[in-house]
């Protein structure tokens, strides 16, 4: 059996894992049926900057020779292209910037080790400093659910790649929402992980207050088989933590009976009617399954954005630091006016933003006490058009869609903790997510509440049209 | 919003120096950060601890 018999479309890590390691597919057939799908698709997509055919039929040869193998022997992953993949080029999206590592990073070493097979670099924002997946050099990323469409990003290449069948995974990174908001716009489940959770080690940064790496997934169990093999200290990342890694994987029959779960009211209002609508029917049939649900606001949550905006504008500014006068030239306006002006923030402003950062953190940890989980729209909105500068919020109000885009991930960036976005409804066939997010190293818990959550409208419900009908 | 002599200035000291022409884009960005900014500047930040590396770890 051919992974075409099995459906490309419909093909999960955990179902494809069964058929592999009962000979009943190779891994030599399911990377072809995958480089066929690029060859078809990545064209109007725009997933991939660079697309390693002959090293993943490689890779899968060596998975089927090795009987058993990892738990994710012979699978195909889209890495996003600020993390480094040894052999391969490391472009960050950006014109004339280009790193060739001869090592991988952490997670994708782990990756390696599990047997994955890593089949080319995911397209980004350019220096993963956007949130919608366009980049002006190498072409936007393209919505798999309806191409005119932004896919979101910064991890645009890993989330379409994904969607699309043209990988079973992603690996991303999510710094203010980068893989909340693609999964969330392109129909998947993408995990935030508690920072420091994952190593960062031979990842391009971001903002280092912020910076996290974590799975795209077409299912809660694929995502939690992703969690479950990158997680851990890393002694090439001094801010990996050596937190025991749990089993992530939910089980057959996980349940919410007993749990206490909390609505991020703020955040919901920010949401369209229809979303926020979805969001608590969902909260509603939690309850009926034994949570109880409780109504939360959070005083300092309105600090998120000045909070954010200082921070980041200062760290992205000297992270570039090294390069940026050989650079200036060939950023993209946008970009180079947010690097120049990061240089200029005074200490005294970065220290006070991250002063009342803390402020942000304990209020929401107070207000959270004795509740398990938080609920909160992972995307406001559907995905925009590609070419569209403003967008309708909840409000009825018109905002500039990188602001829309941001507005629910930003805030729960600021805490460090772990946040997934799991699909709970489509609006005219475009997907959309809610944020499960809990204490740090909660995200055994996060994942079980999704695995439920995903019940009512599992992956075959949420996949993308075939390309011949759109 | 402060002038060009005051953010050439700024970006002499902070070892970032600008070409004449991004003075005034460079401004614009950090006028907004700034206005951004002040709005913490009436939070009770006496004996707040600021982040400094994973917030999440207590």
């Amino acid at each position: 059996m051919t992974a075409i018999d099995l459906d490309l479309d419909l093909l999960t890590i955990a179902r494809a894992r069964e058929e592999l390691a009962a000979g009943r597919m190779s891994a030599v057939a399911l990377t072809e049926a995958v480089l066929a799908r690029i060859e078809a698709r990545d064209g109007a997509l725009n997933a991939y900057l660079h697309v390693d055919s002959h090293g993943a039929l490689a890779q899968a040869e060596a998975a089927d020779r090795r009987p058993g193998g990892g738990p994710l022997e012979g699978v195909p992953i889209c890495v996003k292209d600020v993390i480094h993949v040894a052999g391969l080029p490391t472009t960050a999206g950006a014109a004339g910037w280009r790193r060739m590592p001869t090592r991988d990073a952490g997670a994708v070493a782990r990756l390696r080790a599990a047997g994955a097979v890593i089949v080319g670099k995911g397209n980004t924002n350019e220096f993963a400093y956007g949130i919608d997946g366009r980049n002006p050099h190498h072409g936007d990323c393209c919505n798999p659910h309806d191409p005119t469409r932004v896919s979101g990003g910064s991890s645009a290449g890993p989330a379409v790649a994904t969607s699309a069948g043209m990988a079973l995974a992603g690996l991303g990174t999510d710094t203010t929402g980068s893989i909340r908001v693609p999964a969330s716009l392109c129909g998947l489940v993408g995990v935030r992980p508690t920072l420091g959770r994952v190593s960062r080690a031979g990842v391009v940064p971001l903002a280092w207050s912020y910076d996290t790496v974590g799975p795209l997934a077409r299912t809660v169990e694929d995502a939690a088989i992703l969690l479950g093999v990158i997680a851990g200290g890393d002694p090439d990342d001094p801010v990996s933590s050596e937190h025991p890694v749990p089993e992530y994987r939910p089980g057959v029959d996980p349940d919410v009976r007993g749990l206490r779960i909390g609505l991020a009211e703020e955040l919901i209002e920010l949401a369209e009617p229809g979303i926020a609508a979805v969001l608590r029917e969902t909260a509603g049939r939690l309850s009926s399954l034994g949570a109880e649900i409780v109504e939360l606001r959070f005083e300092r949550l309105r600090a998120a954005r000045a909070i954010h905006r200082v921070v980041q504008l200062a760290e992205t500014s000297q992270v570039h630091a090294p390069w940026f006068d050989e650079q200036r030239e060939r950023y993209a306006e946008p970009v180079r006016r947010l690097l120049e002006a990061g240089s200029l923030i005074p200490a005294t402003r970065y220290l006070a933003a991250q002063q009342a950062r803390r402020l942000l953190i304990d209020d929401v940890a107070r207000a959270m006490a004795g509740i398990d989980v938080l609920l909160a729209p992972a995307t406001p909105l559907v995905a925009p058009a590609r070419d569209a500068a403003t967008v309708l919020v909840g409000g009825g109000e018109t905002e500039d869609l990188r602001t829309a885009l941001l507005s629910c991930v930003l805030p729960i960036s600021q805490l460090g903790w772990p946040a997934l976005s799991v699909p709970i409804g489509t609006d005219d066939a475009l997907p959309f997510g809610m944020q499960v997010v809990g204490r740090p190293y909660t995200e055994r818990l996060l994942l079980r509440v999704a695995a439920v959550v995903e019940r009512w409208l599992p992956w075959p419900e949420r996949r993308p049209r075939p390309a011949t009908e759109l | 919003m402060p002038d060009p002599v005051q953010i050439a200035a700024l970006a002499r000291a902070a070892g970032r120096e600008l070409p004449p022409e991004r003075v005034g884009p460079a401004g614009e960005v950090l006028a907004e950060v700034i206005a951004l900014a002040e709005t913490l500047d009436d939070l009770p930040l006496e004996d707040v601890e600021p982040v400094l590396g994973p917030p999440g770890h207590r």
